[in-house]
């Protein structure tokens, strides 16, 4: 019973993170790169989307998790007498108030439908939406391992999961958004933003992670021969093809964008960035459900 | 200067967020430790054998059992997070708590010693003792440590039996000590 309502949780948890990735690089993308995006709806239901994911995988694994800790199966898990005292646990509460943060993210968005580019260029609006989005990303830091960092370490994990979003959901957005539209106008404004706002997230993520698996892991032998460590090597390699994939698309970027009839190689390896990129998010999921390797 | 509605609207959602994440960080809340709501500290210090001979007072008060609870109990101890997996429990609907006797008897006999394999075994599995190859037992304080309070293991993620299982192995004698830097555990502290 218990296991049943783990993997639900991790199922839920997954959702969550691709959710709060969409959600959180969506605004960042449409904010800094691409504010007219704020009026085409592809764009829009993007960002809606990863709201939906994000606020039902939160409930979801609110209740899940609540089921998991007290030994019942994933059927009870809306149970009053199983989601009730959760609320007396630190972690409880940090997931009830990541809900409540989702519910305010209903003004943000509201706001951008409503008003379009002109919100998006706003900084009434663009602080409005920065704060709920930052945090969202907080309380993803206040459990789990997280829980067991120093202050410093704390902060790197809220640093590592911001260039996360920004990078993985701007692809994500770029992919299903931008490069559907096929306006070489947008392309050529948009594209070398973002690679640019890409590079620097990747060098931070680099330096941020190295430190938290320095920190969480502790030693080669931990890294090699601990559960946590294995899934940290698994989701460190489809990192490193992830750089390889967007080494790619960067140097198209730079030598072909303004002479490619087609956008379709880009296409191709930017669908790949993002199906690796989802599995790299579903092996934190399950990252964050097991013990650290120090 | 005339504020805008949606200049209105962000300083709320600023407003919002921060007591958000005030109730997420617990800042005002009581101390669980002092919360009386359902949270009796069964695992309070061992009581200590009567040298006397006489029938043993328990140093703490033990919680009585729970006349009858209906509903099916959550644990009482819930972990930090949801990052260690959640330990077998046989009897998940049954509370943990407070319905056992002290778990050692009352009796004259000599305190037993405490059974320091099994304590590290235990402390392994448990991934408490990753960094040590070996428990090393202490029979005084070693400098920069403390002895480990038993509402700290509690905060443990630790579901009710791991916890009394622990209890049990330390018996009168032993305390498990750890870094006050780190709050590792580093060696066994064993007073005979």
């Amino acid at each position: 019973m218990t296991e049943a309502a783990k993997s639900w949780f991790l199922f839920a948890r997954s959702f969550d993170y691709l959710g709060t990735t969409l959600f959180v690089g969506g605004l960042a993308f449409i904010a800094l790169l691409w504010p007219d995006g704020a009026d085409t709806a592809r764009a829009r239901r993007l960002i809606v989307f990863g709201w939906l994911c994000g606020f039902a995988g939160t409930v979801a694994s609110l209740a899940l998790n609540a089921a998991w800790v007290a030994g019942r199966p994933p059927s009870a898990a809306f149970d009053p007498s199983v989601l009730l005292p959760l609320f007396d646990a630190p972690f409880g509460r940090v997931w009830f108030a990541r809900t409540l943060l989702w519910l305010l993210a209903v003004v943000v968005l509201a706001d951008l439908s409503r008003r379009g580019a002109r919100a998006a260029r706003s900084w009434s609006w663009r602080v409005g939406a920065g704060v709920v989005a930052l945090g969202v990303l907080r309380t993803n830091g206040m459990t789990g391992h997280a829980l067991d960092l120093p202050g410093w370490g704390q902060a790197v994990v809220f640093v590592h999961l911001l260039v996360v979003c920004v990078w993985v959901g701007g692809l994500l957005v770029l992919l299903l958004a931008v490069l559907p539209a096929r306006d070489r106008e947008v392309l050529t404004a948009v594209l070398p933003r973002y690679s640019k706002l890409a590079m620097v997230s990747v060098a931070v993520l680099t330096v941020a992670g190295a430190l938290l698996a320095w920190r969480l892991v502790g030693s080669l032998n931990s890294l090699l021969h601990t559960g946590y460590g294995q899934l940290l090597l698994l989701k460190l390699g489809l990192f490193a093809v992830l750089l390889l994939l967007g080494l790619a698309s960067k140097t198209w970027v730079d030598r072909r964008l303004s002479v490619a009839p087609t956008t379709r190689a880009l296409a191709l390896s930017v669908t790949a960035e993002a199906v690796l990129a989802v599995a790299v998010l579903g092996v934190a999921a399950f990252l964050v459900t097991t013990g650290p390797g120090r | 200067m005339k504020l805008q509605r949606d200049q209105v609207v962000a300083a709320t959602l600023v407003g919002t967020v921060v007591v958000v994440l005030g109730f997420a960080s617990g800042i005002g809340r009581i101390p669980q430790a002092q919360s009386t709501v359902s949270q009796p500290d069964h695992h309070a210090q061992a009581p200590v054998p009567s040298p006397t001979g006489q029938p043993h007072q328990p140093a703490v008060p033990v919680p009585q059992p729970v006349a009858h609870n209906p509903v099916p109990a959550p644990v009482p101890h819930l972990p930090a997070g949801p990052h260690v997996p959640a330990p077998t429990h046989p009897h998940p609907t049954t509370p943990p708590v407070t319905t056992k006797p002290p778990t050692t008897p009352p009796t004259t006999e000599p305190p037993e010693p405490c059974d320091a394999g099994a304590i590290t075994k235990l402390l392994r599995q448990l991934g408490l003792l990753s960094l040590l190859d070996e428990l090393p037992i202490v029979h005084e304080l070693p400098a920069g440590t403390k002895k480990a309070e038993r509402l700290s293991l509690v905060e443990l993620p630790l579901l009710g039996d791991p916890v009394d299982l622990l209890d049990d192995l330390l018996g009168t004698t032993c305390t498990l000590v750890v870094d006050e830097k780190t709050d590792r555990v580093t060696a066994l502290l064993d007073t005979p």
